[in-house]
């Protein structure tokens, strides 16, 4: 059958046009010509020049790009388990019948709706090792200052820190979300059956929200591997390429070396890990809760 | 298995001026079917979750096999609850749902697998332990839910409608598979339905509430038989009763009830008596459908000759809705009776089985069935 036969067909497509041509331009056409430049080296200003699978050899040999990965990897063993636990006891506590609950519900959403950029500069301050906002605390206690930023051992903690605290208002919606999902029945039948609050934690909020942590764990790690921004302003990639991570040398490669095909190159080689990580992550958590 | 007394219990939710249960008095032996039944928000499944300690009670005390448990939690009351929609755990299979209070009371691996297969084979459930509660039919969700409350063996059974999400003929089927693990189980129950085939099927006793007072407490056959105010007369009992203003004549020396159309229905003597000694003249005369019955069968009181509107049959009998003499009332027949929509009969009330209410619509004391 031929598409867009019928009126309400064409109407339709009329409708999805606009989506679709934003759709081609910036995310069809980028991967299409990214994918085309995994085989070429391209200098942005002279035509690009076919290499085969140059790129892929190089990646493999090269010891910056594995050390990326492994930033990336710690970001994202730090980030991933701060991100559930923390979303999770708040969306815990935002689902009880508190006082203020609409505000504090707000409160803790408003770091997303923030810029990035201003996110980071903002905590650049507070990690500042002479005058931020954490050290002089440490001060106030009489402990000597933590290089919050320039120790190659706390960097990417430090950011991993950071980067809970600016998307957990996501995280927590999520998690509410699943908690308010969870029949008020199952816990009273449980109260009957004498499970203390920790019970009633284990034995059925924890499982009834192993949907959403998959999906927490996913777009966590999705996020996680991405990981730009934060170390881009606060730190460079620095100390000693302690927090480069592997988009940040991406970019570095791109814009900064010009190296647009080795650039996509390591762009697809992070992707397909993804995709393979988030596989498996589906693999252990998914689940189905019927209620 | 204990006695749940409840002693002036009361809850008031903050924020409504009415309270949702009002000074409630109920006394339930020991292995004894209590049914609450009401209509739907009159306080039924307040006065079973306050038993629970699901909630708490704003005045009075609840005690449970002679302890007062007013203020304690629920684990600490020792009852189990089977609720509406069977709150079972989704992800857990039938297996954990049944033995899940063994597992959180701490009783060993070994023995909660042997009283769950116990419990399972009981209810007739034992080939279902590894499914899910999603994988299950309605009914075997109920018996999941039952054999989860009966497992720890409680002191109290609760039951907060435990069939409405049932078919009809499901329905019909648990009561009876209910009833025969009450028999076998003798533990005290407390069963909360508004459906009053349930409840007059299933009770030892019934409790009638209305607007979270409660309005009579008795055998069903008792409560159906001597309703002790309009609303239950009303309430209990399908077709429901029907009920007419009425004033009290004495004309010569005999008494009579004057019903609005100027119907005169003669009082029986000993009811008679009793209302003459009250002073009152305005009544409510209240009389089932299946205590009016054909003039022709001639032991009742006088005919009224009147028009069926709708004549309804129920295969085991038939409903007529009949206006006549000003009246408007539904009749009760056999089966068999020869009449169809818009036919004129004449029918009689059966005046021994009258049930007469005073103006406040409270019985008037040995009236029913005198």
């Amino acid at each position: 059958m031929t598409i867009g036969r019928r009126p309400a067909e064409r109407a339709g497509l009329l409708f999805v046009s606009p989506y679709l041509l934003f759709l081609a331009v910036f995310s069809a056409y980028p991967l299409l010509f990214a994918f085309y430049l995994v085989f070429h080296r391209w200098d942005i200003v002279s035509p690009p020049v076919y290499v085969g699978l140059a790129n892929f050899s190089y990646l493999a040999g090269d010891v910056k790009f594995w050390r990326a990965l492994l930033n990336t990897a710690l970001f994202l063993a730090l980030h991933v388990p701060l991100q559930i636990v923390f979303s999770m006891l708040i969306a815990m506590a935002l689902a009880e019948k508190i006082a203020a609950r609409g505000f504090f519900r707000a409160v803790f959403f408003l770091p997303v709706i923030i810029s990035g950029a201003v996110v980071t500069i903002l905590w650049q301050k507070l990690y500042a090792t002479d005058t931020g906002v954490f050290n002089q605390l440490l001060a106030c206690l009489g402990l000597p200052p933590v290089r919050w930023l320039t120790s190659t051992k706390l960097a990417m903690a430090s950011i991993a820190v950071m980067a809970t605290w600016k998307n957990m208002g996501f995280y927590v919606v999520l998690f509410l979300a699943g908690i308010l999902n969870i029949p008020g029945h199952l816990y009273e039948a449980s109260r009957i059956e004498g499970a203390s609050r920790w019970q009633d934690f284990r034995f059925i909020t924890l499982p009834l929200l192993r949907p959403t942590m998959l999906l927490v764990v996913v777009l966590s790690t999705l996020g996680a591997f991405s990981l730009f921004i934060e170390p881009y302003v606060m730190t460079g990639g620095g100390p000693l390429d302690t927090t480069l991570s592997v988009v940040l040398y991406m970019y570095k490669h791109a814009f900064m070396f010009q190296h647009m095909g080795y650039a996509s190159t390591v762009g697809f080689a992070l992707a397909l890990l993804a995709l393979v990580v988030v596989l498996v992550q589906k693999r252990y958590l998914d689940t189905e809760a019927h209620y | 298995m204990a006695k749940v007394v409840l002693e002036k219990v009361e809850k008031r939710y903050a924020g409504n001026a009415a309270a949702t249960v009002r000074a409630l008095d109920l006394e339930i032996d020991d292995g004894e079917f209590l049914v609450l039944v009401g209509s739907s928000g009159c306080g039924k499944s307040t006065v079973l979750r306050m038993i629970a300690g699901l909630i708490d009670v704003t005045g009075g005390r609840i005690f449970i096999d002679g302890a007062d448990v007013t203020r304690r939690p629920p684990k600490d009351r020792d009852v189990s609850m089977v609720f509406q929609n069977y709150a079972l755990f989704p992800h857990m299979d039938v297996s954990d749902n049944i033995g899940f209070g063994l597992k959180i009371r701490g009783c060993g691996k070994e023995e909660t697998a042997q009283r769950v297969a116990a419990t399972a084979e009981l209810l007739g459930i034992g080939a279902l332990l590894d499914k899910k509660p999603g994988q299950l039919s309605g009914g075997q969700r109920q018996r999941v839910a039952l054999g989860r409350a009966i497992i720890r063996n409680p002191k109290v059974f609760l039951f907060d409608e435990p069939l409405s999400n049932l078919d009809a003929k499901l329905r019909a089927q648990m009561r009876a598979e209910l009833l025969k693990l009450h028999r076998r189980l003798k533990a005290t129950t407390i069963y909360v339905t508004h459906d009053q085939c349930e409840a007059m099927t299933m009770a030892d006793r019934l409790a009638v509430l209305n607007e979270g007072a409660l309005q009579q407490c008795g055998a069903p056959l008792e409560v159906y038989a001597e309703p002790k105010n309009t609303f239950v007369a009303t309430f209990i009992g399908m077709p429901p009763m029907n009920l007419f203003k009425a004033e009290l004549a004495a004309e010569d020396g005999a008494c009579r009830f004057r019903l609005p159309g100027g119907a005169l229905i003669p009082v029986p003597e000993p009811l008679a008596r009793r209302l003459k000694a009250r002073k009152d003249t305005g009544y409510t005369v209240g009389i089932r459908p299946e205590h009016i019955v054909p003039a022709r069968e001639r032991r009742a009181g006088p005919a009224i000759a009147c028009e069926v509107e709708l004549a309804e049959s129920l295969g085991n009998g038939l409903c007529l809705h009949c206006l006549g003499a000003g009246l408007s009332f539904q009749a009760a027949l056999k089966p068999d009776f020869p009449v169809k929509t818009g036919d004129r009969i004449e029918l009689a009330f059966s005046t021994e089985k009258l049930c007469v209410f005073d103006g406040s619509g409270d019985a008037v004391a040995g009236a029913a069935g005198d």
